[in-house]
């Protein structure tokens, strides 16, 4: 009987064909095996749809590819891409190759941002006694808010949550309102944000599976930000990482290697994990499916 | 991202499959060709044995080539252990076209053809299509559609052997058939075939009879399980 299984029909479903609901499939695209099982072999998928790249002047691919926002996903789609045109890889090389255009844009984004959050954090941290009229639940709120649509803003982006999570794991361990509101008791206060927590966790937890299953930067050139060799690892892109170096709380004084604090950089997820613990835990009113 | 756009994925290499008809060595293990239909294969549209519901205006059948994204055909849903005949509209959700390998040799050709295709009833198949036949239709004086010819056990058959014991002359393929079609419907069920003569056959669709990958194994584990607690008992 023929068969084929929900995780083929799933990868079938993932190729961009068919969600216009055609796939075109080449000669021994699909066999069979003894028992009836159909195997696709997702390399002989042929064209898909119009592609807007096909047969286009070398100054309207441009214009298309410009037109795309400079995250961490796009770049990886573009370079997904094959058969697009003639000389696809490197047509988009000076968009993305380390030290062009979109790694430099993606670069400065974080960069700023990373900038921002911190600057906000670090008051509320300090308990800065120069605003007494803010009050402290109110802004920590719009912060954490501000964290996870950092995080979403940039795709996730490896280089970013490694200094998120510092900054939350920084927010829970400073001063008693932080520790009453996003600490490992919280639960057991009378807390005004559990939702705010609830995202928290559910962002971070994001990232870990986005990054944190992949291997290691010194195996792998595949993780971290995007497309940095190991050979180009050195001070000239010390800008892809948010560091902490201002309060010397998290970031030990020790030279690193920038593979070094991209490989620790993931470890500090789950800390921040730890710190704010499962906020739906004895916590009824946000049911877990919110999350 | 604003704009839509669709070039082919690159995937990761995965172990090359074997091209139809070349490695005899291969072709115990994986056959090749999905449950695939020539393109002018007729589908049908409606149910005219439900008087209610059959629209005469309407066309009953059209053939796969011509199915599109959103489309509706009539598709056999399987019972409760395997109990079957429950006939519902399905929506095409997707249209899959599978290229039939061509020789340039118009002789070595026609021999692909022959490993790779079956025809009979003027119905051309991949030759591992599974299909059953469901009778034969005929129009009373009334215009009324009835079943007849209804086969007491229809059992599953491959498309090579139910051709070949209707006992029908093999037909020779004039025009080589360059790609052949199957849908994913939505919800899954077989399709509904009608030959020119309105003989009826239930044809596995794509998706019909998914499974999961590893029930199998599961299976095998809670057997193996079992065993070891047993031992333990004893």
């Amino acid at each position: 009987m023929p068969v084929y299984t929900q995780r083929l029909s799933s990868d079938l479903q993932g190729l961009p064909g068919f969600s216009q609901g055609s796939i075109q499939w080449g000669p021994g695209a699909a066999t069979r095996t003894s028992d009836g099982q159909l195997i696709f072999n997702k390399n002989k998928v042929l064209c898909q749809g119009r592609n807007l790249f096909q047969n286009q002047p070398t100054e309207t691919l441009s214009n298309i590819i410009e037109t795309f926002h400079t995250t961490e996903e796009n770049m990886r789609l573009l370079t997904g891409w094959k058969q697009v045109c003639r000389g696809w890889r490197q047509h988009i090389g000076p968009y993305i190759d380390p030290d062009n255009q979109w790694q430099r844009n993606l670069r400065t984004k974080v960069g700023s941002t990373w900038q921002a959050i911190y600057d906000r954090a670090i008051p509320i941290a300090q308990k800065d006694t120069s605003n007494p009229h803010q009050e402290p639940r109110k802004v920590t709120t719009k912060l954490t808010v501000a964290l996870g649509r950092s995080l979403e803003t940039l795709s996730f982006s490896r280089a970013l949550v490694r200094g998120v999570a510092s900054i939350i794991s920084i927010l829970t361990h400073t001063n008693d309102h932080l520790l009453e509101t996003l600490g490992p008791n919280a639960a057991m206060e009378a807390n005004p944000f559990p939702l705010g927590r609830a995202v928290l966790q559910s962002h971070l937890t994001t990232c870990l599976l986005r990054h944190a299953l992949a291997k290691t930067p010194w195996h792998s050139e595949a993780t971290g930000p995007w497309g940095i060799g190991p050979e180009l690892l050195d001070e000239t892109h010390m800008d892809i990482l948010p560091r902490l170096q201002k309060t010397g709380l998290i970031e030990p004084t020790q030279e690193r290697t920038e593979a070094h604090h991209r490989g620790y950089d993931i470890l500090q997820v789950p800390q921040a994990l730890l710190d704010i613990e499962d906020p739906t835990e004895e916590s009824p009113e946000l049911p877990a499916h919110e999350l | 991202m604003p704009n839509r756009v669709a070039p082919v994925l690159q995937i990761e290499d995965e172990p090359q499959a074997h091209p139809a008809g070349r490695d005899a060595k291969s072709s115990h293990r994986t056959k090749p060709g999905a449950a695939c239909f020539d393109p002018s294969t007729a589908l049908f549209l409606q149910n005219p044995l439900i008087h209610d519901t059959y629209n005469p205006g309407q066309a009953l059948s059209r053939p796969i080539g011509q199915m599109k994204y959103g489309n509706t055909v009539l598709a056999e849903r399987r019972g409760l252990r395997g109990q079957s005949n429950v006939f519902n509209l399905a929506r095409v959700t997707c249209v899959m076209f599978f290229e039939i390998p061509q020789e340039d040799n118009p002789s070595m050709n026609k021999s692909l053809q022959e490993v790779t295709l079956t025809t009979g009833m003027e119905v051309t198949l991949t030759e591992h299509h599974h299909i059953r036949p469901y009778g034969q239709l005929s129009q009373d004086s009334m215009k009324q559609w009835h079943l007849t010819h209804k086969p007491k056990n229809p059992a599953w058959m491959e498309a090579a052997d139910l051709f070949r014991s209707k006992s029908t002359s093999r037909q020779t393929y004039t025009t080589p058939v360059k790609k052949v079609v199957n849908l994913a419907l939505d919800p899954r069920g077989n399709i509904v075939i009608l030959s020119p003569d309105l003989f009826l056959y239930i044809s596995a669709s794509l998706g019909y009879h998914m499974r999961r990958g590893k029930g199998k194994e599961r299976t095998e584990v809670k057997k193996r399980e079992g065993k070891c607690r047993s031992t333990r008992k004893g």
